[in-house]
């Protein structure tokens, strides 16, 4: 473990821009809210004294909505294709919860071979985490193995001791090099440092609010009766927030823009609408709101991710609660889910 | 996103029954494909959608038989021979083609695009026992009529509308009925079916009366893919996609999936 404060911190973070990098990190929106940005000087971006962004930043590499080709500009009847703007960046004070939500991405993508802008600006990325010191009341992260601190998958992390002061952990090897090269702007963490993370990560993990239901609901998953998605399905609102929240959801639809002369774009979907499930003829094969929630339950939290994704797809960021505004959440549905269910309450 | 798109020329096109046209279609490049495999048909400034290929492989041109349901297929029917539009594929991964025994194929309405490519792959093939089911609404929804006909010999061709009309010389009822009139106990066969949801579950049901295993019975499903290689997710059932695990299952591996069967 090294040693890090927040002024050699946004030195770092000037090196970085200097030689023309990109960097992404969390910028103060006002009124407490805070956004994943890209940072122009080293003293815009704020990674501390809250808890997440409103959004996570899988928006970065794969963009809500993408121009993929243009039509009507050079061959006729035929949509050429737009080559995709790959930065080379870093993104600064990702969240455990969020960071795992990126791998989980990459793991999705990774079945298929194919050229996609999100795998090549993934490439390019230089990640330095923050692991989370004070969860918020609708985190559970610790529920699903995703947080607070980050296990996998970035190149640095950062531990905060105290305000403006870390302890940096280099998880990769792109990330010793960078260690290195900043070495004179850090220095080798003491032994009090390491007892002081350990007492803080204790005190972390004694904020979260106790959800026992959580896990015995996604191992009862199978087990959820139709009138559970039924209850759920009615107070829903189908507004797709929890889709687009969601630092795992990737569904997309493509539309094309113009008639004689225009662009073929990209833009995110939810599993939630009602088109989304809709075949030609009138047909939808999930026709009522309870069965688009089974939809998307299932697709975080079946059996079946384990096998093929090496867990579940919910890492516990907590934001499709805060956003649901019919209350038809995971929270209340792994509630749900975990007692044998008796009917409207 | 990748997978770039080739540009393909309209060479025929054929009404083949209300609101039905077949297109024949000759991409700039040859495309092999697989009975029961599909394409993503692309018109600039109307979108893209996914189509099976009604012809067999050696048929020649491609050929697509395509109902006028929604934007891009409107768009569609409003093209002339020699326009042009966008292909890429093929996607998916087509019907088993040896039926080690007798093949039993089903079609319902547009479903039988898909599998009139099998049909004629397999009697191109060899001589097999087949028994073909075309069933649809009514005499003027009917697909490939006067192509089935005529068949002799080993391949039974049963032809049947939901309601005929006074001209009708053939199968009066819903597809199960000839089906179970018909079609004797097979011990060893394959079956293949496409049609809308709501005909899988009568059909299946009267496949495994009539003695096929559930994995013997192949259904081609549909969904609204947009990407063909399984990143969109509007097709998903389970952990598959249907773009690239399908279109094509054994009814053992999908017969938990309710809104693939109603």
């Amino acid at each position: 473990m090294l040693k890090i404060n927040v002024q050699a911190l946004r030195k770092i973070t000037g090196a970085f821009l200097e030689e023309g990098k990109t960097v992404y990190a969390p910028r103060h929106l006002g009124m407490g809210d805070f956004a994943f940005d890209r940072i122009e000087n080293p003293d815009e971006f704020q990674i501390e004294g809250f808890v997440n962004t409103l959004l996570p930043p899988k928006e970065i590499f794969f963009r809500q909505m993408e121009t993929i080709g243009r039509f009507g500009w050079k061959e006729e009847g035929l949509c050429e294709d737009v080559e995709p703007e790959i930065e080379d960046k870093v993104l600064l004070g990702i969240r455990p919860c969020d960071l795992e939500g990126l791998l989980l991405i990459d793991a999705f993508y990774d079945r298929v071979d194919a050229d996609m802008p999100y795998k090549r600006r993934r490439k390019k990325t230089f990640i330095i985490a923050y692991a989370c010191p004070e969860p918020a009341d609708i985190c559970f992260c610790v529920e699903t193995d995703s947080g607070p601190w980050a296990k996998r998958g970035f190149d640095w992390q950062l531990h905060g001791l105290e305000e403006g002061i870390y302890l940096l952990e280099v998880g990769s090897e792109k990330g010793r090099e960078l260690a290195d090269r900043f070495a004179d702007l850090m220095e080798k963490a003491h032994d009090g440092d390491l007892e002081l993370l350990e007492a803080k990560r204790k005190e972390t993990l004694g904020k979260f609010k106790k959800r026992p239901y959580i896990k015995r609901g996604i191992g009862n998953i199978k087990k959820v009766g139709e009138e559970v998605y039924r209850y759920l399905g009615d107070r829903c609102f189908r507004c797709g927030g929890c889709n687009y929240l969601c630092p795992t959801c990737t569904c997309y639809n493509v539309a094309d823009i113009g008639t004689r002369r225009g662009e073929r774009v990209l833009f995110w979907d939810s599993c939630q609408f009602e088109g989304y499930s809709r075949l030609a003829g009138d047909l939808n094969l999930r026709p009522d709101q309870g069965s688009r929630l089974k939809f998307r339950f299932e697709c975080k939290l079946a059996e079946w991710n384990t096998e093929t994704y090496g867990r579940i797809r919910c890492t516990g960021c907590g934001r499709c609660i805060y956003t649901c505004i019919g209350d038809a959440d995971i929270d209340l549905f792994l509630k749900k889910a975990s007692e044998t269910w008796k009917g409207t309450e | 996103m990748s997978h770039k798109a080739l540009k393909a020329e309209i060479v025929e096109i054929k009404d083949e029954a209300e609101d039905i046209k077949s297109f024949f279609v000759r991409p700039d490049e040859e495309l092999e494909f697989l009975p029961g495999q599909f394409f993503m048909l692309s018109l600039c400034g109307v979108g893209e959608a996914p189509f099976s290929v009604a012809s067999a492989p050696h048929e020649g041109l491609l050929r697509f038989t395509i109902r006028k349901s929604g934007k891009v297929t409107s768009a569609l029917h409003r093209l002339r021979a020699g326009e042009l539009l966008g292909i890429r594929g093929p996607y998916g991964n087509g019907f088993p083609l040896d039926p080690g025994g007798t093949a039993v194929i089903i079609g319902g309405g547009i479903g039988m695009a898909p599998v009139r490519s099998l049909l004629f792959h397999l009697l191109k093939k060899g001589d097999f026992d087949l028994w073909a089911f075309n069933g649809a609404r009514s005499p003027r929804h009917i697909l490939y009529a006067d192509e089935l006909l005529g068949f002799k010999g080993r391949t039974k061709i049963v032809l049947t509308v939901d309601r005929a009309d006074p001209g009708w010389k053939y199968e009066e009822g819903v597809i199960t009925v000839p089906m179970e009139k018909y079609l004797p106990k097979i011990e060893k066969g394959t079956a293949y079916v496409c049609g809308p949801p709501v005909m899988f579950r009568h059909v299946v049901n009267t496949l495994l009366d009539k003695g096929f295993r559930e994995e013997n019975i192949y259904l081609s499903l549909e969904a609204h893919m947009k990407c063909a290689f399984g990143i969109c997710g509007h097709c998903r059932i389970g952990n598959k996609f249907v773009c690239v695990d399908g279109p094509v299952f054994p009814y053992s591996e999908i017969k938990d999936y309710e809104e693939f069967l109603a």
